[in-house]
């Protein structure tokens, strides 16, 4: 393969990113960054948590981009008594055609391409602890059975980060095997026009598929192999150690209000998530710049504050923004 | 670099003065000091100016430095980078062509680098200091005359002592004979020598050796130490102790401080002298009422095994810690900061929590578990106060019948009014003027704790109506 057909890939890479956010904008108003956030999520082979207040989009968002790729889809709504073999699979008793009785695995709902985890920290850390397995290793295990997931797999979550009676907050395993946490906002006022007129309107938007698994999954590949050099991998590792407070390259702040900081997760983010921005820039490596862009996004979630930090109500945003700051391209 | 090496100059000339003044370190004068100091500044700053000269930067730092100045995503550094990268793959191909081009775009525009700006602030703190440092160095006494040690006067000579007029008044005093001489010289070779000396009337030169031992300075003027230096005329040979002149009060060795070396060795003589197995000395054998004393080596072991075995721990604990974090190959994430692991606890709790916590605030007190909580309303008590035995006294109740009594009926009296004077407490002689004023101050601080409870905005009148 030489440079022309790096060049083919990376341009159909850009054109299946842009129809796929096209189609999620036909129902989901505004928020460009946010969906880009997200596609690059899915070809990054990574899994979201969207938080935001009630009445955002957020399950919105992630139904759309469901039904815009022919993917299985599974909506879990999580409740504080759901339980882990709801969401997995459990063996239920069978009887036989021929008489007797045996033990069949009914699968759960997890076991499915795209996963709508809807209102995740409503559920008990134990049904939460679920996904654990899933996320990372791509397999559930039942008894003595290991069931492999099918490809592409990804978990979009959503919290409501208001609610907090009677939820359960993430633990924070959990909360490092998603690869980005994105901020759900309020639209601006030429949004609001937008989703009044969609959806008061007697004809509603529709969603079509515009890309299979095979498609994503080539599309991953190529993510893969999107080259970074030695300074821009020092530069993401260097930006992860900044906001662990024991490191030399963290800043004060980080030293005062963190407890404990990224983990080398976060530096693969920060790579898989550069290399998708890289692509859908026209580039062919990734930079120093496309670290700092999604450093927030992937960042922010990994943190936690030390009492200081809660006691000044420090934002894990400030403490990243801090991180990278105090970081220097240059080797 | 250069400024920093200044300002070390003028702390080590400063510092070497204060030792000079205080202890009679010997140091060189201050000209050939401030000489090599320049010398070093001069040289390094050459070094520095010629290493700056002859170091160019990489290409590797000029590609980066380019990149930052136009900022086109790192794109002439990563071709560069992946042009020397055996994994050939198709993106870094392309990716080089990418920074290839980016080149030639950029090749007729000037990067501005960066200027190198004078850290002023920085420069003008160090000479500060330095100047201060260098002008309390030349404050202290000139090194001129030297430290007191280093240059002492010469000894009078008994030609000397003999030109010196006389006091008239003063007989010549012997000095007794030492009761005890610990000396490791024979005392009387002591004497001979002294003798010897006065009868050759030599000068009694002090020696140079700066500590020596001493003894009583009996005629032994030649082993005086620093502290019998001062009566180091009183030899036999050299007559009286009023004869000799006066020396130097500069060079009279004070108590107050003594050097460094001398203290060491007396503590070091004194440890010596003192049985090393022994913990308690039990005063003398003739059965003195002396009090046993405890001797350094036992007070240092008593010391050891005193010490807090907790802070011993704790340390140790810190010792492991930092060596498994080197082992584990840098600083690993403190867990002691970790906040406590929050409630699971199912259930309506009064407070609101903190923001973030999202457990919905603190959860009520945890119940007890044990078989008392099992049993609700029947509290069961975890021991009986009393006694076993059935004691000396008993409590008999006795029912007994009620009986009506005989007795003489109350009679009853009518009710009078008070003829007595009035309680002191109900006159109201107070006057005019103070009852007016204690009224005005009640109502002034009536009206202003209605002002107090009027919300932000409403008149204090409103506040005062709906009171």
């Amino acid at each position: 393969m030489t440079a022309a057909e790096a060049e083919r890939q990376a341009e159909r890479f850009r054109e299946v990113f842009a129809r796929l956010r096209a189609e999620v904008h036909k129902v989901f108003v505004g928020h460009d960054e946010l969906v880009g956030h997200v596609l690059s999520v899915l070809l990054s082979d990574g899994h979201v948590l969207l938080e935001g207040v009630p009445g955002l989009g957020k399950t919105l968002l992630a139904r759309t981009l469901a039904s815009a790729l022919r993917l299985s889809f599974s909506r879990i709504q999580f409740t504080p008594d759901l339980m882990p073999a709801d969401i997995v699979g459990t063996m239920m008793l069978h009887e036989k055609e021929g008489g007797g009785h045996e033990l069949r695995f009914a699968e759960g709902p997890l076991i499915a391409n795209f996963i709508l985890a809807d209102e995740i920290n409503r559920a008990t850390p134990k049904t939460q602890s679920a996904l654990l397995e899933s996320m990372q290793e791509r397999q559930v295990s039942v008894a003595r059975r290991t069931i492999r997931l099918p490809e592409p797999f990804i978990v979009v979550a959503t919290q409501n980060p208001i609610e907090q009676e009677g939820t359960y907050p993430l633990p924070e395993a959990q909360l490092d095997r998603f690869l980005v946490k994105l901020l759900v906002g309020y639209p601006t006022e030429r949004e609001y026009h937008d989703i009044l007129q969609r959806t008061t309107d007697v004809h509603t938007p529709s969603v079509e598929p515009v890309s299979s698994a095979e498609e994503i999954l080539a599309m991953r590949r190529v993510v893969r192999s999107v080259p970074v050099t030695e300074q821009v991998r020092a530069y993401a590792i260097r930006i992860v150690m900044a906001t662990q407070p024991g490191s030399p390259y963290a800043p004060a702040a980080v030293r005062r209000a963190v407890a404990l900081g990224a983990s080398p997760r976060g530096a693969q983010g920060l790579l898989l998530m550069g290399k998708v921005r890289a692509l859908c820039d026209g580039r062919f490596a990734v930079s120093c710049r496309d670290i700092r862009d999604v450093a927030l996004p992937v960042l922010r979630h990994r943190l936690l504050l030390s009492f200081e930090g809660q006691s000044e109500r420090a934002n894990p945003d400030d403490l990243v923004r801090a991180a990278v700051e105090s970081v220097s391209e240059l080797t | 670099m250069a400024l920093g090496l200044v300002f070390t100059t003028a702390a080590a000339y400063l510092g070497l003065r204060v030792a000079h003044a205080l202890a009679g370190v010997a140091v060189p004068s201050g000209r050939l000091v401030a000489t090599l100091a320049l010398m070093g500044v001069a040289f390094l700053l050459l070094y520095a100016l010629a290493n700056a000269v002859r170091r160019r930067p990489t290409w590797m730092e000029a590609a980066q430095r380019l990149d930052l100045e136009a900022g086109r995503h790192n794109r002439v550094a990563i071709a560069l980078a992946l042009l020397h990268d055996p994994d050939e793959r198709p993106f870094a191909a392309a990716a080089i062509c990418d920074g290839i081009d980016q080149l030639r775009r950029i090749a007729h525009e000037r990067p501005a680098l960066d200027a190198w700006t004078v850290p002023w602030r920085r420069f003008v703190g160090l000479a500060s200091a330095a100047s201060v440092l260098v002008v309390l160095g030349l404050l202290l006494p000139p090194l001129g005359h030297g430290p007191p040690m280093m240059h002492r006067p010469e000894a009078p000579t008994v030609a000397d002592l003999a030109a010196t007029p006389r006091p008239t008044a003063a007989p010549p005093v012997r000095m007794p004979e030492p009761v005890v001489a610990p000396a490791s010289r024979p005392q009387g070779a002591s004497r001979e020598s002294g003798r010897a000396a006065g009868r050759k009337a030599q000068p009694l030169r002090v020696p140079d050796r700066p500590a020596l031992a001493g003894n009583s300075g009996r005629g032994a003027a030649a082993e005086a130490s620093d502290v019998d230096y001062a009566a180091g005329g009183q030899g036999e040979s050299t007559g009286s102790p009023s004869e000799s002149p006066r020396p130097d009060r500069s060079i009279r060795p004070t108590k107050r401080s003594p050097s460094r070396q001398s203290r060491i060795a007396d503590r070091r003589r004194s440890e010596e002298t003192q049985p090393d197995d022994s913990t308690v000395s039990r005063g003398g054998a003739g059965g003195g009422t002396m009090l046993p004393v405890v001797n350094t080596w036992s007070r240092r072991a008593e010391t050891t095994e005193n010490q807090p075995t907790e802070d011993r721990d704790a340390d140790e604990d810190i010792e492991d810690e930092n060596e498994a974090n080197r082992q584990r190959g840098g600083v690993q994430p403190t867990l002691k900061d970790r906040n406590e692991a929050p409630s699971r606890e199912l259930g309506i709790s009064g407070d609101q929590g903190p923001p973030g916590a999202g457990r919905g605030g603190p959860t009520p007190p945890k119940k007890s578990r044990g078989t008392a909580s099992l049993v609700l309303g029947v509290p069961v008590p975890d021991f009986v106060k009393g006694r076993l035995g059935p004691g000396t006294t008993k409590v008999t109740h006795e029912r007994i019948r009620p009986a009506p009594m005989e007795g003489t009926p109350a009679t009853g009296s009518p009710a009078t009014p008070p003829s007595g004077p009035e309680a002191p407490a109900h006159r109201r002689d107070v006057p005019a003027p103070v009852a007016r004023l204690v009224r005005d101050y009640l109502i002034a601080l009536h009206s202003a704790d209605a002002v107090a409870r009027t919300p932000a905005g409403a008149p204090a009148s409103q506040a005062t109506a709906a009171r």
